[in-house]
């Protein structure tokens, strides 16, 4: 049993083992998919993106200025086409910042909002632009003087507006570090609790199986233990049939010389002095040959003898045998078997034993005038034969040790004979012929003894513990019988 | 990081350091290993650039743009078209940026020379007139700073090798 248990401790340990593993094994992959995010979101903040880019952007707005004081310079061509393709390039610079811009994640609790920032940024370059536009078309002196304000205006703010990011992007730095660092350290604090619990499961499981190893050791003691005082048992049973039988035989014996030497007048006088010895001596020789049988019986010792035999003839030998008693107690016996013949492959001898303990039982449990009804009925391959009585029963808190050796059911220090062997026995002896016997209160008073029995004998049941050793005192001696289906098992 | 983001405004920002910006618009300059540029470059506008094969289109998002439908000349075409028997291209931009893209990117992965943009000529202003488009929605895996940096704009010329 404990070997049973260790192995689902084990199996429990190791199944725990894995599921441990497998929750810590999605734990690093969700904290690593969460790493991953945040440094895949920090690769797509474009805030180095339009840091660089605003940069270009003045750069461009230079170039535009060069070009734009060639308006100016006598000692240099101005050439609009080349102003208009710089003013095109410029705009193509302001477009991608702008939708770079739109992109960029905002941060509203430090105010950083990028379209914000860019905002203004927007409105001046718009403005620059729709001047630059009209001065390549009309180029004048006043379009020039204004347009240079322009790109100065333009230009600081695009310095602002790279100072704005400049600043989201130490802070976005900042925190990603800070995610990183918390990522890392749910890593750690993972990697410990899996490694303390599997520590602990180790244990667990250490310890589990050291207190099995005591159980085992503890266990194998008493079944050694258990093993003596059988063996010892069964040298005291067997010693005792002869240490017993002899001194009782010498009792009985010795009063029936002491009788034979008495007058009939004396003989008159010690009669029921002599009944009392006889019948104390026969109980007593009684009780020994039960408790031998049921040790015998218990221990397989016994072979079973196995032939055909009809069930009605069984009941009325049992009955029959069973009369002087009923006469005895004033009980009446009454039966029913009111079907056709039928026949099972059974062990006779045991089976009217069976029977007739069951009706010895009704007759000694009840009182004057008692009854005891022994009936059979079959029902397709079995009979179920039933002895009931209407005598004092059972109490219902003793049912559960009916069948108990040596329990007497309360009838311990009673007038009722019996060594509390009998249902035992019968029970055993059930058990080794396949059949069941149940206990059924009777509701207006008494029991109900329930036996089943197949037609045919299960072999398979008997098998292990049989020994192919015939009775010698059997009728139904193997090497005597011409019946075919005699046989020994 | 930083050189990496840089990538994607060098087109732009070249511009400054190149020398002369002296060029026509809205022509395209063609020369190196290939049938029709085997002897000598040639030299296209716009609409005959555009009238080299059937127009092709591409719907998809960039760095630069919310999704949008690109139309002009796919590379299998231009390969087939132009009879390119060089293993890359150079492509040149107005800014003088320039970026190598392996014929294989123009045969196998999609590339688009883009003329138009949601059906409207690609001008200088919004980064005309060719403009370098990978199908990036249709395949994630090309939303990296390689192909992200060879999506070259204002292209004005390029040189087969």
């Amino acid at each position: 049993m404990y070997t049973i248990s260790f192995r689902q401790w084990s199996t429990y340990s190791i199944a725990a083992i894995i599921f441990i593993f497998i929750l810590a094994f999605f734990f690093v992959m969700k904290m690593e998919n969460r790493l991953k995010e945040s440094i895949e979101g920090f690769s797509i903040v474009h805030a180095d993106s339009l840091i660089w880019g605003a940069q270009q952007f003045r750069n461009d707005l230079n170039r535009v200025r060069t070009l734009l004081q060639a308006y100016g310079d006598p000692f240099i061509e101005f050439d609009p086409s080349e102003l208009q393709e710089s003013a095109d390039i410029l705009y193509s610079q302001f477009e991608t910042l702008n939708f770079t811009t739109q992109r960029l994640e905002s941060i509203e609790d430090q105010g950083l909002t990028p379209p914000i920032a860019f905002e203004k940024l927007s409105q001046l370059f718009n403005v620059l632009d729709q001047h630059l536009t009209i001065f390549i078309q009309h180029p004048n002196n006043q379009g020039y003087v204004s347009l240079l304000s322009n790109l100065d205006t333009v230009s600081d703010e695009a310095s602002v507006y790279s100072a704005k990011i400049l600043h989201l992007k130490q802070f976005q730095t900042t925190s990603l570090r800070a995610q990183i660092l918390s990522h890392a350290n749910n890593y750690k604090l993972s990697l410990i609790v899996v490694f303390v619990g599997t520590l602990l499961l180790i244990g667990v499981v250490w310890h589990a199986n050291w207190r099995i190893n005591i159980f085992n050791a503890h266990l194998e003691q008493a079944v050694l233990h258990g093993e003596e005082a059988a063996q010892t048992k069964a040298q005291f049973l067997s010693s005792m049939s002869h240490e017993f039988r002899t001194p009782l035989n010498a009792i009985s014996g010795y009063i029936q010389l002491i009788l034979m030497c008495l007058t009939p007048e004396q003989r008159k006088n010690v009669t029921g002095y002599e009944k009392a010895i006889d019948t104390s001596v026969n109980n007593l020789v009684d009780l020994v040959d039960q408790i031998l049988e049921l040790e015998t019986l218990l221990h397989g010792n016994e072979s079973l003898i196995l032939d055909k035999v009809d069930i009605r003839l069984m009941i009325s030998n049992a009955v029959m045998l069973s009369g002087r008693q009923a006469i005895t107690h004033h009980v009446n016996i009454h039966t029913n078997n009111n079907h056709q013949s039928f026949e099972i492959e059974t062990d006779s001898g045991m089976f009217t034993q069976v029977i007739t303990c069951l009706i010895s039982n009704g007759i000694k449990f009840n009182h004057d005038g008692g009854d005891v009804w022994v009936s059979s009925k079959v029902e397709g391959d079995q009979v179920i034969i039933r002895v009931e009585d209407n005598g004092i029963g059972i109490p219902a808190e003793k049912i559960q040790k009916l069948f108990q050796p040596f329990e007497r059911l309360g009838h311990e220090a009673g007038a009722i004979n019996g060594s509390g062997t009998g249902l035992s026995v019968c029970q055993t002896i059930c058990t080794r012929l396949g059949m069941t016997l149940d206990y059924v209160p009777r509701k207006s008073g008494g029991s109900i003894f329930i036996l089943k029995a197949q037609k045919n004998f299960s072999q398979t049941q008997e098998k292990s513990n049989s020994i192919n050793k015939p009775k010698t005192q059997t009728n139904h001696h193997i090497g005597t019988q011409t019946n075919h289906h005699t046989q020994a098992i | 990081m930083l050189l990496r983001e840089l990538k994607l405004y060098i087109p732009a920002f070249v511009v400054l350091l190149a020398p002369q910006i002296g060029y026509a618009k809205d022509i395209i300059f063609i020369e190196g290993l290939s049938q029709r540029t085997a002897e000598k470059p040639i030299k296209m506008s716009i609409e005959e650039f555009e009238a080299l094969a059937p127009a092709s289109q591409i719907k998809t998002t960039t760095p630069w743009h919310r999704q949008s439908t690109f139309s002009g000349i796919s590379g299998k075409d231009l390969v087939k078209h132009l009879g390119i028997k060089g293993t890359t291209i150079n492509a040149l931009a107005i800014n003088d940026y320039q970026v190598t893209i392996p014929v294989s990117d123009l045969t196998e992965l999609g590339v688009l020379f883009a003329t138009r943009l949601n059906g409207k000529r690609l001008k200088l202003r919004n980064k005309g007139p060719v403009f370098v488009i990978y199908p990036f929605d249709q395949n994630p895996s090309l939303k990296t700073e390689v192909y992200y940096g060879r999506s070259i704009w204002q292209v004005k010329q390029l040189t087969i090798q």
